[in-house]
C-alpha cells in the first residue's frame, strides 16, 4: 500500500477510497477522509445532544463541558466581532466543533486527521474568505473597497497601499489553511517517528517513550489551540468585514 | 424524555449538607467521597472556606508547574508559527498573482517583479497586524488578572 513498500511516517496521510464511486469523469470515493469527518460530525452531535439532554440547574461534568465549549465560542465572537456577530454564531461555533473534534480525534493511533490535508482546510479557509468577502459587500456595499485604503493616509500613498493591502487580503485563505495544516503535519510526522525510535531501539526504547508520551500531550495542546486560532481568525475578518477596522 | 429528566432530579440538584446524612446517605456512597470529613464534624461555613482554600492551593501547586510550562511552549509556538505563515502566505500571493497575470497579459518578468516586492509589503503588514492583536490580547488579559487580584 505504502509507497516504496515501507510504513514511512508519511503513510498516516493517505487518503484511501472505501466506497469508490464515479460522478460522470468526477472521483467523488467515499474515502477514509470523509469517513472520519462523518464521524467527528456525528460524535460532536452525540457529545452535545446527550450532554445537554438533562438541562440541570446545576450541570454535570458532560454538560459542563458542553456549556464551556459554547461560552468559549460566543465570548470569543462577542469579545472580536461584538453584538453584530451573534447571527453567525452557528456557523463559528460549529467550525469551532468540527476543527477540534477533528484534531483530537486524529491523534488517537491509527485514526485519519482530516485536518492535515491541505485539501480540507483550504476549502474551510476559502469558504470563510468569500462568505466574510460577501458579507462586507452586502453590509458597506462598495464602501467595503474603503478596508483596502487605511483612513487618513494622503492620497499618493494609494498606489502602493492598494496593491498591498489587496494582497494581504487575498493572502488570508492561505494563511489560514496551511496554518493548521502544517501544525497537524508537523506533530502527526513527529509522533510516528518518534514511535519509529521506540520500535528500533529495542529494550532501549524505553527512554524514549517518555518524550513520546509528552509530545502526545503537546499535540493535544497545539490541536485545541490551533481549532481555536482558526476560530478566532474567522471572528477577527468577520469584524473587518463589518467593522472596516 | 421527561421520565428520565425527572427521575435525574436527585442526582444533579444541590443538597445542603445539613440533609446529606439523613435523606440522601446513599448519595455519599456513590459518589465516593472517602477522604472528606463528615458534614457533622464541622458545621460552621467559614471554617469549611479556609479548608476549601488550603485545598485549592495545594491543588495548584500541584497541578501548575508542568501544564503551564507546556501550554506556555505550545503557545509560544502557536505564535512563532502564526507569523511564519502569515509571512508566507503573503509571499506566495503577491508571487503567484504576479505570475499569473504575466502569463496571462504576457509582460513576463515585470508584474511578477512588482508584485513580489508588493508581496512583501503585504507580509509586513500581515506581522504587524498579528503583533498587534497579540498586544492588545496581552494588554486584556494583563488587565483582568490586576481585577482578579
Amino acid at each position: 500500500m505504502a509507497s516504496g513498500g515501507s510504513h514511512g511516517p508519511m503513510q498516516q496521510f493517505e487518503v484511501n477510497p472505501i466506497v469508490a464511486l464515479k460522478l460522470g469523469s468526477y472521483d467523488i470515493s467515499f474515502t477514509n477522509s470523509a469517513l472520519f469527518m462523518v464521524l467527528s460530525a456525528a460524535l460532536i452531535t452525540v457529545f452535545l445532544v446527550y450532554s445537554t439532554r438533562g438541562r440541570a440547574l446545576v450541570p454535570g461534568r458532560w454538560q459542563s463541558m458542553a456549556e464551556m465549549s459554547y461560552e468559549m465560542v460566543a465570548n470569543l465572537l462577542r469579545d472580536n466581532v461584538g453584538s453584530a456577530g451573534r447571527q453567525y454564531f452557528p456557523f463559528v461555533f460549529t467550525l469551532f466543533m468540527f476543527i477540534l473534534f477533528g484534531n483530537i480525534i486524529g491523534l488517537i493511533p491509527g485514526t485519519f486527521t482530516f485536518t492535515s490535508h491541505i485539501a480540507v482546510t483550504f476549502a474551510m479557509a476559502i469558504v470563510i474568505f468569500l462568505a466574510v468577502t460577501v458579507i462586507g459587500f452586502v453590509r458597506h456595499g462598495a464602501g467595503f473597497l474603503r478596508l483596502f485604503f487605511p483612513h487618513g493616509a494622503p492620497l499618493w500613498t494609494a498606489v502602493i497601499l492598494i496593491p498591498i493591502e489587496l494582497v494581504s487580503y487575498l493572502s488570508r485563505p492561505i494563511s489560514l489553511s496551511v496554518r493548521l495544516f502544517a501544525n497537524m503535519v508537523v506533530g502527526h510526522v513527529l509522533l510516528k517517528v518518534l514511535g519509529g525510535f521506540v520500535v528500533m531501539l529495542g529494550l532501549f526504547g524505553v527512554f524514549v517513550l517518555p518524550v513520546l508520551v509528552s509530545i502526545q500531550a503537546l499535540e493535544l495542546l497545539v490541536g485545541a489551540l490551533q481549532a481555536y486560532v482558526f476560530t478566532i481568525l474567522t471572528c477577527i475578518y468577520l469584524h473587518d468585514a463589518i467593522h472596516l477596522h | 424524555m421527561t421520565d428520565s429528566f425527572l427521575t435525574q432530579q436527585p442526582g444533579n440538584t444541590y443538597v445542603a449538607p445539613a440533609f446529606n446524612s439523613c435523606c440522601l446517605s446513599h448519595f455519599g456512597s456513590h459518589q465516593g467521597a472517602k477522604n472528606m470529613p463528615e458534614p457533622e464534624d464541622n458545621s460552621s461555613l467559614t471554617d469549611l472556606d479556609k479548608r476549601l482554600r488550603a485545598a485549592r492551593e495545594r491543588q495548584e501547586k500541584v497541578n501548575k508547574p508542568a501544564s503551564r510550562n507546556q501550554a506556555e511552549m505550545a503557545s509560544g509556538m502557536a505564535v512563532g508559527f502564526r507569523i511564519a505563515v502569515e509571512i508566507v502566505a503573503a509571499l506566495i500571493m503577491g508571487f503567484g498573482i504576479g505570475y499569473y497575470l504575466d502569463l496571462w497579459l504576457g509582460t513576463k518578468p515585470w508584474l511578477m517583479i512588482i508584485f513580489f516586492f508588493l508581496g512583501i509589503g503585504a507580509a509586513f503588514i500581515n506581522v504587524i497586524r498579528v503583533a498587534k492583536q497579540l498586544e492588545n490580547k496581552k494588554r486584556f488579559r494583563d488587565t483582568r488578572e490586576d481585577d482578579a487580584e
